[in-house]
């Protein structure tokens, strides 16, 4: 039995990495557009919020590295929302470098390693920065920055005093009231600190969860109330925070002479500070969290494993209700087509709510292409379009690396040098365009840059070099094109340390396989390249052909087959004794057995009076013998449990009555008939 | 797991388990082991699996392995009746059922009653058995459901049947394995 009354900090954990993940993936998103717009304050408020979130739970989590190196990350941060520093190129890619070094840590901190090296090089670059003058003995105590920072405020001693009502859900935010008034305690003295209880209530009445404590407190400090204010940035949208100077500091305060400036905010209201609003209108624009849940895969599956039996028990109470007569049949007629109505729709919500838009990849491949641009000395603009386009969870993640392999080779081979560019009459800056969008039930990405095109000859030549194709044969260019996808094949003349080894595009090719997908490719040479990714909308159904051996029902995914066929006696060969195969348009292809394959007694021994299933497997053509095909249905693929991974087994899935049927996997079928 | 030989919990009534038949021996398995017992429902066998795995069942939605524990046990097979059984059992994460002549009731047995695994006396391969537990005169071997379908004998079943060699060109009952 757990012990309830320990907390269990690895679902805390968890979470936070996911967190992580999270703003890691939308600081990426907002440092690059601020590297096009660096006046934007709203995309400045919403990286310093990231950074701050990061900070604030892996410093309650007992992270060090990460609070303390996002913690320098702020102080930047800070001084640039400060106009002490502007946002050059150069800024971009450190801060870029940083949030790389923010997501290794996470990663070490997810897998208990220390710190990696790199963290040491960013920071060092980050304190070579112009004016920054942080040591380490400040990493620990917040708000010091603001001290060391804040050169252009010379202040003296005043007493200001500060009023904090935290709304009730503060802590249930994760936020502590103590926290900020300790950070307050940094700033000056506090001569008196008041709490006051805001509703005098029965003991049972309370609910530890919430916050019911406000505080008055009067601070000696020489800072101005702009920088006392700075400690509530997170709260203050929806607490009520007040501060008044009392009594001024000599060199009146912060040389914009407000004797008694009041700064007040509570909840949404319409009495907000300029400098607020635009913040939490980025937090609307830039983060989903607020319209957003997020719910454990876990529980959608059990949610889609429950809606596929109500539409088995509704399939059966359909039959049963089939042979009725009477007056009320008719009436329980109506109500079951309604219930299947309802079932359906039922269905169709459920699966989406598995499907997320293609565009949270998209965002990550701005930082490949334009570092990688720097890297080559090229100009290239990434135009992406259709990111909300939805697709399945597991799709999208599968989709990544193809896409990452494709988006190199468009800039590594694909875009010509500015002078290349130039000299055949382009514009210098060459563009990479990605698109997503339905067509026909399926998922079409395009990736397509405006470069150089796919050099025919080039391809043709290499391949009759590696004896791919015979020489002086005429062949049509989808065909050539085909060939960029054999392994090992390249025409890039030199090896870089990102393509031209030929294996990028075979594990395109082979990813969008696996997938039930297809890639296919388009080129002008000297104008462009488009690569077309088909996909299915999701993994977890495919279309499958049911068929039967013996007694047995199993599926065949319908991607693989090509044609089923009753052969005729003379079509059929033996090869060996061993081995037999079957006539397919003129090319003897192996026929494998399932029933033997299976272990199973078949209905029939004699392929001329069964049936034969030609599939395409890895490229090859084989043919299954079965004893019947019984139709053809889309089916969900179930894990098997424990038995997961037998060879030549992909899954089951649970037919319409309710019984479950297994899934073939073609390869791992071949695999085993080789040794039958 | 070793260390674990007969750690059950103990409270102050004892540990509950829930107790079934095999021919005439009584059997145990902890109740919180256990998910729920449903009657047999249709079976789709897998291939190249050992005899005792006997397919898997549609448990709502979800494909659950079953294995039949007579088969399990090397115990002579019996018709399955109606009053034949599947347990669902979950251990740590794997969810599997098994295969029983009939389910009798949930009972008590205190630390006290446990006795180890006597080293002969039971029909079954020691290595299942966690314990003895004695209810008055009646003896119910209590299981060690972790062992019954463990995840290196996956590991090695999988493992086996991916490795080509073990395939000979036989009639079809060889194939079953």
């Amino acid at each position: 039995m757990p012990d309830s009354f320990t907390i269990d900090t690895s679902k805390i954990k968890e979470s936070f990495f996911a967190e992580c993940e999270d703003h890691i993936s939308s600081m990426e998103g907002f440092i690059m557009e601020l590297e096009e717009n660096p006046d934007d304050k709203e995309l400045l408020n919403a990286l310093f919020r990231s950074v701050h979130s990061i900070k604030g739970n892996s410093g309650c989590l007992g992270f060090d590295d990460i609070y303390s190196f996002t913690h320098r990350m702020e102080t930047v941060l800070d001084r640039l929302r400060n106009g002490e520093m502007s946002f050059t190129d150069e800024l971009a890619s450190i801060l870029l470098e940083s949030v790389d070094c923010i997501k290794d840590l996470v990663e070490s901190a997810k897998k208990g390693q220390p710190a990696p090296d790199n963290m040491k090089d960013v920071l060092r670059k980050v304190s070579s920065l112009p004016g920054h003058t942080e040591t380490d003995s400040t990493v620990h105590r917040e708000g010091a920055c603001h001290k060391n920072n804040r050169p252009s405020h010379p202040t003296d001693t005043g007493l200001l005093r500060v009023v904090f009502k935290p709304d009730q859900e503060i802590l249930k935010r994760g936020m502590d009231p103590l926290r900020l008034i300790r950070k307050l305690r940094e700033l000056g003295d506090p001569i008196s600190i008041k709490p006051y209880f805001s509703r005098p209530m029965e003991l049972e009445e309370i609910d530890p969860e919430l916050c019911y404590l406000s505080w008055d407190m009067h601070l000696v400090s020489k800072e101005s109330v702009e920088v006392v204010e700075s400690v509530f940035e997170f709260v203050k949208d929806r607490s009520h925070v007040e501060i008044t100077r009392l009594i001024p500091s000599e060199s009146a305060d912060d040389g914009t002479s407000r004797r008694d400036r009041r700064v007040s905010q509570k909840g949404h209201g319409s009495t907000q500070h300029p400098s607020v609003r635009p913040a939490m209108q980025s937090h609307h624009v830039h983060g989903r969290e607020s319209s957003t849940i997020r719910v454990d895969i876990d529980k959608v599956e059990q949610l889609v494993n429950l809606v596929g039996e109500l539409l088995i028990t509704q399939t059966i109470i359909n039959q049963l209700s089939s042979g009725l007569t009477g007056e009320r049949a008719g009436l329980l007629e109506k109500s079951i087509s309604q219930l299947k109505r309802n079932t359906m729709a039922i269905q169709e919500r459920v699966m989406s709510i598995r499907m997320l838009p293609v565009g949270n990849i998209f965002t990550r491949f701005k930082r490949l292409v334009r570092d990688l641009a720097a890297q080559r000395e090229k100009k290239i603009g990434l135009l992406i379009s259709g990111e909300d386009t939805e697709l399945d969870k597991t799709v999208i993640e599968r989709l990544a690396d193809p896409l990452t392999h494709l988006l190199r080779n468009a800039v590594d081979h694909g875009i010509e040098t500015p002078e290349e560019r130039r000299n055949s009459g382009k514009p210098e800056e060459g563009v990479v365009r990605i698109n997503a969008f339905h067509e026909g039930g399926k998922v079409v990405i395009t990736v397509e840059d405006d470069g150089r095109g796919i050099d025919r000859k080039k391809i043709l030549h290499k391949a009759v070099e590696k004896g791919l194709i015979e020489d002086g044969k005429s062949i049509p260019d989808d065909e050539i094109y085909e060939l960029i996808f054999a392994p090992g094949f390249s025409t890039a003349d030199k090896v870089t340390d990102v393509s031209g080894r030929g294996v990028g595009m075979d594990v395109v090719k082979r990813n969008m396989e696996a997938m039930g997908g297809a890639v296919s490719i388009e080129s002008r040479e000297g104008a462009f390249t488009r690569f077309t990714l088909r996909l299915p909308l999701t993994l977890a159904i495919i279309d499958g052909l049911i068929v039967r051996v013996g007694s047995e029902k199993f599926i065949i995914p319908i991607t693989t087959v090509l044609e089923s066929k009753r052969p005729l006696p003379e079509e059929l060969k033996t090869v060996e004794n061993r081995g037999e195969v079957i006539d397919f348009r003129g090319r003897f292809v192996p026929l494998v057995r399932l029933h033997r394959v299976f272990g199973i007694k078949p209905l029939e021994e004699r392929p001329w009076c069964a049936l034969v299933v030609i599939v395409s497997i890895d490229g090859k053509h084989y043919g299954l013998l079965v004893d019947e095909l019984l139709g053809e249905q889309q089916v969900v693929i179930k894990s098997m449990g424990c038995l997961q991974g037998i060879t030549g087994i992909a899954g089951a899935t649970i037919l319409g009555d309710g019984e479950v049927a297994l899934i073939i996997d073609g390869g791992g079928i071949i695999k085993r008939s080789i040794c039958c | 797991m070793a260390d674990k030989g007969c750690d059950f919990t103990v409270t102050v009534d004892g540990t509950q388990f829930v107790t079934f038949c095999l021919g005439d021996e009584e059997y145990g398995i902890e109740i919180l082991k256990v998910q729920e017992i449903i009657g047999l429902s249709s079976i789709t066998r897998v291939p190249h699996l050992p005899d005792f795995i006997k397919g898997v069942i549609n448990l709502r939605g979800i494909v659950v392995p079953v294995i039949d524990l007579r088969a399990r046990f090397e115990l002579a097979m019996a018709e399955y009746t109606d009053r034949t059984c599947i347990i669902i059992l979950k251990v740590d994460d794997r969810i599997f059922g098994i295969i029983v002549d009939t389910v009798s009731e949930v009972i008590s047995i205190s630390q006290d009653n446990i006795q180890p695994t006597p080293s002969f006396g039971s029909r079954i391969r020691t290595e299942f058995i966690k314990g003895m537990g004695k209810i008055g005169e009646r003896l119910v071997i209590l299981l060690d459901v972790e062992r019954l379908l463990s995840d290196e004998e996956l590991k090695q079943l999988k493992e086996a049947h991916d490795d080509t060699t073990t395939c000979e060109k036989t009639d079809h009952k060889e194939y079953r394995l």
